[in-house]
Protein backbone atom coordinates (compact mmCIF):
# COMPACT_ATOMS: atom_id res chain seq x y z
CA UNK A 1 0.00 0.00 0.00
CA UNK A 2 1.31 3.35 -1.22
CA UNK A 3 1.40 6.78 1.25
CA UNK A 4 2.58 10.15 1.14
CA UNK A 5 5.82 9.67 3.18
CA UNK A 6 6.91 12.91 3.77
CA UNK A 7 5.80 16.65 3.04
CA UNK A 8 8.53 19.50 3.00
CA UNK A 9 7.37 23.44 2.41
CA UNK A 10 9.81 26.30 1.87
CA UNK A 11 8.34 29.16 2.70
CA UNK A 12 5.00 29.27 2.60
CA UNK A 13 3.69 31.64 5.62
CA UNK A 14 4.35 30.61 8.98
CA UNK A 15 6.50 27.57 7.32
CA UNK A 16 10.24 28.36 6.31
CA UNK A 17 12.10 25.36 6.21
CA UNK A 18 9.41 22.47 7.16
CA UNK A 19 10.15 18.79 6.46
CA UNK A 20 7.95 16.44 7.84
CA UNK A 21 8.11 12.37 8.09
CA UNK A 22 4.83 11.00 7.80
CA UNK A 23 2.82 7.86 8.88
CA UNK A 24 1.27 5.70 6.14
CA UNK A 25 -1.73 5.78 8.91
CA UNK A 26 -3.00 8.50 11.69
CA UNK A 27 -1.20 11.60 11.62
CA UNK A 28 -2.12 13.67 14.10
CA UNK A 29 -0.71 17.26 13.86
CA UNK A 30 -0.81 19.44 17.54
CA UNK A 31 0.51 23.08 18.17
CA UNK A 32 -0.75 26.18 19.47
CA UNK A 33 -3.02 28.15 17.18
CA UNK A 34 -0.88 29.87 14.28
CA UNK A 35 1.52 26.99 13.78
CA UNK A 36 0.39 26.09 10.30
CA UNK A 37 -1.79 22.82 10.95
CA UNK A 38 -4.67 23.78 8.58
CA UNK A 39 -2.56 25.08 5.86
CA UNK A 40 -0.93 22.06 6.40
CA UNK A 41 -3.60 19.74 6.08
CA UNK A 42 -5.20 21.84 2.75
CA UNK A 43 -1.82 21.81 1.35
CA UNK A 44 -1.47 17.96 2.02
CA UNK A 45 -5.54 17.59 0.23
CA UNK A 46 -4.23 19.31 -2.20
CA UNK A 47 -1.93 17.50 -3.28
CA UNK A 48 -4.21 14.25 -3.24
CA UNK A 49 -6.65 16.09 -5.03
CA UNK A 50 -4.23 17.31 -8.31
CA UNK A 51 -3.12 13.45 -8.36
CA UNK A 52 -6.48 12.40 -8.27
CA UNK A 53 -7.19 14.75 -11.27
CA UNK A 54 -3.49 14.20 -13.19
CA UNK A 55 -3.18 17.55 -13.05
CA UNK A 56 0.69 17.20 -12.52
CA UNK A 57 0.65 15.03 -15.65
CA UNK A 58 -0.48 17.41 -17.81
CA UNK A 59 1.93 20.29 -16.34
CA UNK A 60 -1.20 22.58 -16.25
CA UNK A 61 -1.54 24.02 -12.52
CA UNK A 62 -3.07 27.00 -12.93
CA UNK A 63 -2.41 29.31 -9.90
CA UNK A 64 -6.61 29.37 -9.87
CA UNK A 65 -6.26 25.83 -8.21
CA UNK A 66 -4.08 27.16 -5.34
CA UNK A 67 -6.11 30.42 -4.97
CA UNK A 68 -9.47 28.74 -4.65
CA UNK A 69 -8.45 26.94 -1.72
CA UNK A 70 -6.68 29.41 0.19
CA UNK A 71 -8.61 32.87 -0.68
CA UNK A 72 -5.68 35.03 -0.43
CA UNK A 73 -7.10 38.72 -1.14
CA UNK A 74 -7.18 40.12 -4.45
CA UNK A 75 -6.32 36.24 -5.88
CA UNK A 76 -2.48 37.22 -5.13
CA UNK A 77 -1.21 33.80 -4.40
CA UNK A 78 2.17 35.75 -3.63
CA UNK A 79 0.53 36.68 -0.21
CA UNK A 80 1.14 33.24 0.76
CA UNK A 81 4.86 33.60 0.33
CA UNK A 82 6.92 34.06 3.83
CA UNK A 83 8.03 37.24 4.67
CA UNK A 84 11.25 38.39 3.16
CA UNK A 85 11.20 35.42 0.67
CA UNK A 86 10.67 35.78 -3.11
CA UNK A 87 9.76 32.07 -3.88
CA UNK A 88 7.51 29.31 -2.20
CA UNK A 89 7.65 25.50 -2.23
CA UNK A 90 5.88 23.00 -1.64
CA UNK A 91 7.67 18.94 -2.15
CA UNK A 92 5.35 15.90 -1.50
CA UNK A 93 7.33 12.08 -1.80
CA UNK A 94 5.51 9.59 -2.93
CA UNK A 95 6.24 5.59 -3.52
CA UNK A 96 10.16 7.33 -3.64
CA UNK A 97 9.52 10.15 -5.90
CA UNK A 98 8.84 13.60 -5.26
CA UNK A 99 6.23 15.90 -6.76
CA UNK A 100 6.48 20.08 -5.95
CA UNK A 101 4.84 22.95 -6.46
CA UNK A 102 6.16 26.07 -6.49
CA UNK A 103 5.14 29.97 -6.85
CA UNK A 104 6.21 33.27 -6.25
CA UNK A 105 5.63 37.10 -4.61
CA UNK A 106 4.88 38.77 -7.52
CA UNK A 107 2.77 36.03 -9.23
CA UNK A 108 -1.01 37.23 -9.08
CA UNK A 109 -2.07 34.60 -12.07
CA UNK A 110 -0.53 32.00 -14.93
CA UNK A 111 1.04 28.36 -14.52
CA UNK A 112 2.74 28.01 -11.10
CA UNK A 113 5.06 25.42 -11.84
CA UNK A 114 5.05 21.79 -10.79
CA UNK A 115 7.13 18.31 -10.14
CA UNK A 116 6.61 16.34 -13.86
CA UNK A 117 8.09 12.97 -12.27
CA UNK A 118 4.87 10.41 -12.44
CA UNK A 119 3.23 8.85 -9.83
CA UNK A 120 1.99 5.45 -10.39
CA UNK A 121 -0.92 5.39 -8.10
CA UNK A 122 -4.03 7.03 -7.61
CA UNK A 123 -4.83 8.95 -4.71
CA UNK A 124 -8.51 9.79 -3.80
CA UNK A 125 -8.26 12.42 -0.92
CA UNK A 126 -10.93 13.73 1.40
CA UNK A 127 -10.87 17.11 3.12
CA UNK A 128 -13.48 17.74 6.57
CA UNK A 129 -13.67 21.67 7.41
CA UNK A 130 -14.16 21.57 10.69
CA UNK A 131 -16.85 23.70 10.15
CA UNK A 132 -20.30 22.16 8.55
CA UNK A 133 -21.60 22.65 5.36
CA UNK A 134 -24.25 20.01 5.11
CA UNK A 135 -27.20 21.28 6.93
CA UNK A 136 -26.42 24.81 4.26
CA UNK A 137 -26.37 21.93 1.15
CA UNK A 138 -28.92 22.94 -0.84
CA UNK A 139 -28.35 25.36 -3.75
CA UNK A 140 -24.75 25.37 -2.36
CA UNK A 141 -23.03 23.79 -5.18
CA UNK A 142 -24.78 25.80 -7.95
CA UNK A 143 -24.27 28.79 -5.98
CA UNK A 144 -20.38 28.22 -6.03
CA UNK A 145 -20.35 27.07 -9.81
CA UNK A 146 -22.20 30.65 -10.94
CA UNK A 147 -21.19 33.13 -9.28
CA UNK A 148 -18.20 34.72 -6.99
CA UNK A 149 -18.64 33.76 -3.49
CA UNK A 150 -16.18 33.43 -0.62
CA UNK A 151 -15.88 30.10 0.24
CA UNK A 152 -13.34 27.51 0.15
CA UNK A 153 -13.38 25.30 -2.60
CA UNK A 154 -12.86 22.94 0.39
CA UNK A 155 -16.72 23.44 1.03
CA UNK A 156 -17.86 22.50 -2.14
CA UNK A 157 -15.23 19.39 -2.22
CA UNK A 158 -17.16 17.54 0.43
CA UNK A 159 -20.36 18.18 -0.67
CA UNK A 160 -19.37 16.77 -4.28
CA UNK A 161 -18.14 13.53 -1.63
CA UNK A 162 -20.92 13.79 0.96
CA UNK A 163 -23.96 13.27 -2.46
CA UNK A 164 -22.32 10.60 -4.29
CA UNK A 165 -24.85 7.05 -4.27
CA UNK A 166 -24.07 4.43 -1.89
CA UNK A 167 -21.58 1.71 -2.79
CA UNK A 168 -23.60 -1.81 -4.20
CA UNK A 169 -21.37 -3.62 -1.28
CA UNK A 170 -20.56 -2.41 2.28
CA UNK A 171 -19.70 -5.64 3.69
CA UNK A 172 -16.44 -4.68 4.70
CA UNK A 173 -17.47 -1.10 5.95
CA UNK A 174 -20.36 -2.48 7.68
CA UNK A 175 -18.36 -2.26 11.73
CA UNK A 176 -17.50 1.14 10.91
CA UNK A 177 -21.02 2.07 9.30
CA UNK A 178 -22.35 0.37 12.87
CA UNK A 179 -20.33 2.14 15.22
CA UNK A 180 -21.88 5.36 13.28
CA UNK A 181 -25.02 4.62 13.39
CA UNK A 182 -25.07 4.15 17.21
CA UNK A 183 -23.94 7.30 18.01
CA UNK A 184 -26.87 8.64 15.71
CA UNK A 185 -29.24 6.54 17.09
CA UNK A 186 -30.16 6.17 12.75
CA UNK A 187 -29.24 6.58 9.19
CA UNK A 188 -28.43 9.86 6.75
CA UNK A 189 -30.92 9.89 3.95
CA UNK A 190 -30.88 12.51 1.07
CA UNK A 191 -33.29 13.84 -0.18
CA UNK A 192 -32.72 16.12 -3.11
CA UNK A 193 -30.44 18.29 -2.11
CA UNK A 194 -31.46 17.91 1.61
CA UNK A 195 -29.75 15.90 4.26
CA UNK A 196 -31.62 14.53 6.93
CA UNK A 197 -31.23 11.85 9.69
CA UNK A 198 -33.65 8.95 10.04
CA UNK A 199 -34.23 7.73 13.81
CA UNK A 200 -34.33 3.81 14.05
CA UNK A 201 -38.11 4.78 15.43
CA UNK A 202 -38.67 5.77 11.55
CA UNK A 203 -38.51 9.91 12.71
CA UNK A 204 -37.03 12.33 10.24
CA UNK A 205 -34.85 15.16 10.97
CA UNK A 206 -33.71 17.69 8.77
CA UNK A 207 -29.71 18.22 8.60
CA UNK A 208 -30.40 22.14 10.11
CA UNK A 209 -32.31 20.97 13.21
CA UNK A 210 -29.90 18.16 14.28
CA UNK A 211 -27.15 19.26 16.41
CA UNK A 212 -23.83 19.97 15.06
CA UNK A 213 -22.06 17.40 16.37
CA UNK A 214 -24.58 14.82 14.94
CA UNK A 215 -23.98 16.12 11.54
CA UNK A 216 -20.32 15.59 11.81
CA UNK A 217 -21.21 12.05 12.79
CA UNK A 218 -23.71 11.38 9.51
CA UNK A 219 -21.18 12.63 7.46
CA UNK A 220 -18.31 10.26 8.02
CA UNK A 221 -21.00 7.45 7.42
CA UNK A 222 -21.72 8.78 4.05
CA UNK A 223 -18.17 9.28 3.55
CA UNK A 224 -17.34 5.32 4.69
CA UNK A 225 -20.94 4.17 3.08
CA UNK A 226 -20.24 5.79 -0.11
CA UNK A 227 -16.84 4.62 -0.86
CA UNK A 228 -14.82 7.76 -0.81
CA UNK A 229 -12.99 6.36 2.06
CA UNK A 230 -11.19 3.23 1.62
CA UNK A 231 -9.47 2.24 -1.79
CA UNK A 232 -10.83 -0.53 -3.41
CA UNK A 233 -7.22 -1.85 -5.25
CA UNK A 234 -3.80 -1.61 -4.06
CA UNK A 235 -2.71 1.64 -6.43
CA UNK A 236 -4.91 3.56 -5.11
CA UNK A 237 -4.16 5.50 -2.06
CA UNK A 238 -6.97 6.82 0.20
CA UNK A 239 -6.53 9.77 2.20
CA UNK A 240 -8.69 12.03 4.53
CA UNK A 241 -7.57 14.86 6.01
CA UNK A 242 -9.73 16.20 8.76
CA UNK A 243 -9.38 19.49 10.34
CA UNK A 244 -10.59 19.64 14.37
CA UNK A 245 -12.32 16.12 14.38
CA UNK A 246 -13.78 17.21 17.78
CA UNK A 247 -15.52 20.94 17.22
CA UNK A 248 -18.84 20.78 18.24
CA UNK A 249 -18.61 16.94 19.43
CA UNK A 250 -19.62 16.26 22.96
CA UNK A 251 -16.37 14.14 24.34
CA UNK A 252 -18.25 11.03 25.17
CA UNK A 253 -18.64 10.41 21.34
CA UNK A 254 -14.58 10.58 21.07
CA UNK A 255 -14.31 7.12 21.39
CA UNK A 256 -16.32 6.22 18.49
CA UNK A 257 -15.02 8.30 16.04
CA UNK A 258 -11.33 6.89 17.36
CA UNK A 259 -12.48 3.80 16.56
CA UNK A 260 -13.60 4.17 13.39
CA UNK A 261 -10.51 6.43 12.58
CA UNK A 262 -8.22 3.40 13.60
CA UNK A 263 -10.69 0.79 11.97
CA UNK A 264 -10.08 3.16 8.78
CA UNK A 265 -6.40 2.96 8.94
CA UNK A 266 -6.36 -0.96 9.78
CA UNK A 267 -7.81 -0.72 6.06
CA UNK A 268 -5.37 1.41 4.81
CA UNK A 269 -6.76 4.61 4.59
CA UNK A 270 -3.77 7.51 5.65
CA UNK A 271 -5.70 10.13 8.21
CA UNK A 272 -4.04 13.63 9.09
CA UNK A 273 -5.58 15.06 11.65
CA UNK A 274 -5.05 18.72 13.36
CA UNK A 275 -6.54 18.89 16.82
CA UNK A 276 -6.37 20.61 20.15
CA UNK A 277 -8.17 18.17 22.14
CA UNK A 278 -6.37 15.90 24.78
CA UNK A 279 -9.02 13.48 25.32
CA UNK A 280 -9.49 13.11 21.41
CA UNK A 281 -5.82 12.94 21.26
CA UNK A 282 -6.06 10.67 24.58
CA UNK A 283 -8.63 8.07 22.82
CA UNK A 284 -5.64 7.55 19.83
CA UNK A 285 -3.10 6.65 22.33
CA UNK A 286 -5.08 4.53 24.42
CA UNK A 287 -7.26 2.63 22.35
CA UNK A 288 -4.43 1.70 19.18
CA UNK A 289 -2.76 -1.74 19.17
CA UNK A 290 1.08 -0.51 19.91
CA UNK A 291 2.43 -2.70 17.93
CA UNK A 292 0.01 -2.95 14.78
CA UNK A 293 -1.46 0.50 14.14
CA UNK A 294 0.61 3.37 12.84
CA UNK A 295 -0.06 6.23 14.58
CA UNK A 296 2.38 9.22 14.26
CA UNK A 297 2.19 12.13 16.42
CA UNK A 298 3.64 15.36 15.52
CA UNK A 299 3.78 18.61 17.99
CA UNK A 300 4.05 22.07 15.54
CA UNK A 301 5.75 24.87 17.34
CA UNK A 302 6.69 28.41 15.65
CA UNK A 303 10.39 29.59 16.01
CA UNK A 304 10.20 33.33 15.18
CA UNK A 305 13.35 32.85 13.56
CA UNK A 306 12.63 29.89 11.95
CA UNK A 307 9.38 29.38 11.14
CA UNK A 308 7.44 26.56 12.07
CA UNK A 309 9.13 23.56 13.90
CA UNK A 310 7.83 19.54 14.22
CA UNK A 311 8.97 16.97 16.56
CA UNK A 312 7.13 13.21 15.10
CA UNK A 313 6.86 10.41 18.00
CA UNK A 314 5.39 6.96 18.34
CA UNK A 315 4.54 7.47 21.71
CA UNK A 316 2.40 9.97 23.01
CA UNK A 317 3.84 10.40 26.33
CA UNK A 318 6.95 12.06 24.56
CA UNK A 319 5.14 14.59 22.86
CA UNK A 320 6.92 17.97 23.01
CA UNK A 321 5.69 20.61 23.26
CA UNK A 322 2.20 18.87 23.96
CA UNK A 323 0.10 22.09 23.65
CA UNK A 324 -2.93 20.03 24.84
CA UNK A 325 -1.66 18.46 28.06
CA UNK A 326 0.31 22.33 28.93
CA UNK A 327 -3.18 23.82 29.51
CA UNK A 328 -4.53 20.49 32.06
CA UNK A 329 -0.91 20.86 34.11
CA UNK A 330 -1.53 24.86 33.94
CA UNK A 331 -5.31 24.12 35.84
CA UNK A 332 -3.56 21.08 37.56
CA UNK A 333 -1.43 23.82 39.54
CA UNK A 334 -4.49 26.43 40.39
CA UNK A 335 -6.18 23.74 41.35
CA UNK A 336 -3.08 22.25 43.90
CA UNK A 337 -2.80 26.06 45.04
CA UNK A 338 -6.57 25.99 45.91
CA UNK A 339 -6.45 22.92 47.85
CA UNK A 340 -3.39 22.81 49.38
CA UNK A 341 -2.55 26.71 49.56
CA UNK A 342 -5.89 27.32 51.55
CA UNK A 343 -5.75 28.25 55.13
CA UNK A 344 -8.74 26.84 57.19
CA UNK A 345 -11.84 28.34 57.36
CA UNK B 1 16.26 11.39 58.71
CA UNK B 2 13.87 9.33 59.94
CA UNK B 3 11.51 7.73 56.44
CA UNK B 4 8.88 5.03 56.17
CA UNK B 5 8.20 2.74 53.99
CA UNK B 6 5.63 1.10 51.54
CA UNK B 7 6.03 -0.72 48.56
CA UNK B 8 8.83 0.39 46.09
CA UNK B 9 8.63 3.94 48.19
CA UNK B 10 10.00 5.59 50.80
CA UNK B 11 8.78 9.00 52.42
CA UNK B 12 10.92 11.52 54.59
CA UNK B 13 9.54 12.86 58.04
CA UNK B 14 10.84 16.50 57.93
CA UNK B 15 9.58 18.61 60.05
CA UNK B 16 6.81 16.52 60.90
CA UNK B 17 6.20 15.99 64.78
CA UNK B 18 4.53 12.63 64.59
CA UNK B 19 4.54 10.23 61.68
CA UNK B 20 3.93 6.75 61.43
CA UNK B 21 2.61 3.89 59.40
CA UNK B 22 -0.72 3.50 60.06
CA UNK B 23 -1.18 -0.05 59.45
CA UNK B 24 1.77 -1.01 61.55
CA UNK B 25 0.30 0.34 64.67
CA UNK B 26 -3.33 -0.81 64.75
CA UNK B 27 -5.28 -4.03 64.92
CA UNK B 28 -7.02 -5.00 62.19
CA UNK B 29 -11.06 -4.16 62.29
CA UNK B 30 -12.59 -6.28 60.11
CA UNK B 31 -14.31 -4.96 56.58
CA UNK B 32 -11.88 -1.56 57.12
CA UNK B 33 -9.78 -0.41 55.14
CA UNK B 34 -6.29 2.04 55.83
CA UNK B 35 -4.46 4.67 54.29
CA UNK B 36 -0.88 3.79 53.89
CA UNK B 37 0.37 6.87 56.96
CA UNK B 38 -0.59 10.16 58.77
CA UNK B 39 1.74 12.87 59.80
CA UNK B 40 1.06 15.54 62.11
CA UNK B 41 2.52 19.11 61.66
CA UNK B 42 1.66 22.16 63.82
CA UNK B 43 -1.39 23.16 61.97
CA UNK B 44 -2.92 19.94 60.13
CA UNK B 45 -2.82 16.07 59.74
CA UNK B 46 -1.81 14.23 56.28
CA UNK B 47 -3.47 11.28 55.47
CA UNK B 48 -1.34 9.75 52.68
CA UNK B 49 -1.70 7.11 50.59
CA UNK B 50 0.50 5.59 47.72
CA UNK B 51 -0.46 4.33 44.89
CA UNK B 52 2.31 3.09 42.76
CA UNK B 53 1.68 1.57 39.16
CA UNK B 54 4.74 3.01 37.71
CA UNK B 55 6.30 0.45 40.07
CA UNK B 56 9.26 -0.88 37.97
CA UNK B 57 8.42 -4.36 39.45
CA UNK B 58 5.25 -4.69 39.32
CA UNK B 59 3.80 -6.80 37.09
CA UNK B 60 1.64 -5.85 34.22
CA UNK B 61 -1.89 -7.88 35.62
CA UNK B 62 -1.41 -5.64 39.58
CA UNK B 63 -0.73 -2.58 37.12
CA UNK B 64 -4.14 -2.79 35.64
CA UNK B 65 -5.78 -2.91 39.44
CA UNK B 66 -4.89 1.24 39.84
CA UNK B 67 -7.14 1.72 36.93
CA UNK B 68 -11.00 2.09 36.53
CA UNK B 69 -13.97 3.69 38.55
CA UNK B 70 -13.40 1.29 41.53
CA UNK B 71 -9.76 2.94 42.52
CA UNK B 72 -11.38 6.34 43.36
CA UNK B 73 -14.37 4.19 45.61
CA UNK B 74 -11.43 2.33 47.26
CA UNK B 75 -9.04 5.96 47.61
CA UNK B 76 -12.46 7.25 49.56
CA UNK B 77 -12.97 4.08 51.58
CA UNK B 78 -9.70 4.37 52.81
CA UNK B 79 -9.76 7.51 54.01
CA UNK B 80 -13.00 7.48 55.33
CA UNK B 81 -12.30 4.08 57.38
CA UNK B 82 -8.61 5.60 59.18
CA UNK B 83 -11.10 8.49 60.14
CA UNK B 84 -13.36 6.87 61.71
CA UNK B 85 -10.94 4.34 63.31
CA UNK B 86 -9.21 7.49 64.81
CA UNK B 87 -12.46 8.77 65.73
CA UNK B 88 -13.04 5.33 67.50
CA UNK B 89 -10.16 4.82 68.92
CA UNK B 90 -10.47 9.08 70.58
CA UNK B 91 -7.57 10.16 68.64
CA UNK B 92 -6.71 13.49 68.03
CA UNK B 93 -7.02 13.53 64.25
CA UNK B 94 -10.68 13.26 64.32
CA UNK B 95 -11.31 16.54 67.15
CA UNK B 96 -11.55 19.07 64.97
CA UNK B 97 -8.36 21.13 66.28
CA UNK B 98 -6.32 20.78 62.91
CA UNK B 99 -6.85 20.77 59.28
CA UNK B 100 -6.96 17.44 58.21
CA UNK B 101 -5.19 16.87 54.44
CA UNK B 102 -5.69 13.80 52.53
CA UNK B 103 -3.01 13.57 49.91
CA UNK B 104 -2.61 10.76 47.46
CA UNK B 105 0.59 9.95 45.70
CA UNK B 106 -0.28 8.30 42.15
CA UNK B 107 2.03 7.52 39.69
CA UNK B 108 1.78 7.10 35.92
CA UNK B 109 -1.15 9.57 35.69
CA UNK B 110 -0.89 12.75 33.36
CA UNK B 111 -2.34 16.23 34.25
CA UNK B 112 -5.53 15.76 33.25
CA UNK B 113 -6.03 12.73 34.36
CA UNK B 114 -4.79 13.32 38.22
CA UNK B 115 -7.08 16.46 37.80
CA UNK B 116 -10.00 13.93 36.88
CA UNK B 117 -9.18 11.50 39.79
CA UNK B 118 -8.95 14.47 42.33
CA UNK B 119 -12.84 15.79 41.01
CA UNK B 120 -14.12 12.26 41.52
CA UNK B 121 -12.36 12.07 45.04
CA UNK B 122 -13.64 15.07 45.90
CA UNK B 123 -17.22 14.08 45.14
CA UNK B 124 -17.04 10.55 46.97
CA UNK B 125 -15.62 12.43 49.91
CA UNK B 126 -18.48 14.41 49.97
CA UNK B 127 -21.57 13.55 48.78
CA UNK B 128 -22.05 10.37 47.90
CA UNK B 129 -22.44 6.53 48.63
CA UNK B 130 -18.99 6.35 50.33
CA UNK B 131 -20.18 9.96 52.83
CA UNK B 132 -23.84 10.49 52.23
CA UNK B 133 -25.29 13.86 52.28
CA UNK B 134 -26.90 13.37 55.35
CA UNK B 135 -23.59 13.01 56.86
CA UNK B 136 -23.32 16.89 58.56
CA UNK B 137 -19.37 16.96 60.15
CA UNK B 138 -17.89 17.33 57.42
CA UNK B 139 -14.00 14.95 57.22
CA UNK B 140 -11.75 16.49 55.93
CA UNK B 141 -10.46 20.08 54.82
CA UNK B 142 -8.57 19.14 51.43
CA UNK B 143 -7.67 16.24 49.04
CA UNK B 144 -5.04 16.31 46.28
CA UNK B 145 -3.34 13.77 44.09
CA UNK B 146 -0.03 13.99 42.89
CA UNK B 147 2.81 12.80 40.83
CA UNK B 148 5.78 12.03 42.62
CA UNK B 149 8.16 14.95 41.05
CA UNK B 150 5.20 17.38 41.82
CA UNK B 151 4.91 15.89 45.40
CA UNK B 152 8.70 16.95 45.50
CA UNK B 153 8.27 20.06 44.18
CA UNK B 154 5.10 20.32 46.71
CA UNK B 155 6.80 19.38 49.98
CA UNK B 156 10.62 19.56 49.54
CA UNK B 157 10.73 18.74 53.47
CA UNK B 158 9.10 15.43 53.11
CA UNK B 159 10.84 14.16 49.91
CA UNK B 160 9.47 10.65 48.00
CA UNK B 161 11.82 8.24 46.74
CA UNK B 162 11.87 5.01 45.25
CA UNK B 163 13.43 2.17 47.24
CA UNK B 164 15.20 0.30 44.03
CA UNK B 165 17.15 3.38 43.32
CA UNK B 166 18.32 4.67 46.64
CA UNK B 167 22.14 4.04 47.05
Amino acid sequence: MKAIERIKISNVAAFEEFDCALSPGINAFIGVNGTGKTRLLKLLYIFCHWVERKYFDTGNLNIEYLNEYFLPSENSIGRLVRKGQQDAEVRFFIDGKSKFMSFSRNMTQGLIFGGNIKIEATIKGVYIPSKDILANAPGFRSLYEKREIHFEKVFKDILDHAYLPSLKNIDSRKAMLDILQREMGGQVVIKGEEFFLVTDKGEEFEFTLLAEGMRKLGLLWLLIKNGSLIADDDNTLSVLCWDEPETNLNPRMFESVVDVLLALQRQGVQIFLATHSYPFLKFIDLKRNKESDKVLFHALDVDTSHGVTCESTKHYEDLAPNALVEAYDTLYDYEIKRMVGRKRT
Amino acid sequence: MTYLEEGNLRIAKGGALRCYKFDDERQTARGMKAVDFIFEFDDCYWFIEFKDPDDPRARKESRDKFFGKEIDIELAIKFRDTFLYRWAEGGDEAQGKKAIRYLVLFTGLDSGQRIRRMESLRNKLRDSDCCPKSWKNILLDECAIFDMEEWNKRFPDNPVSRLSESV
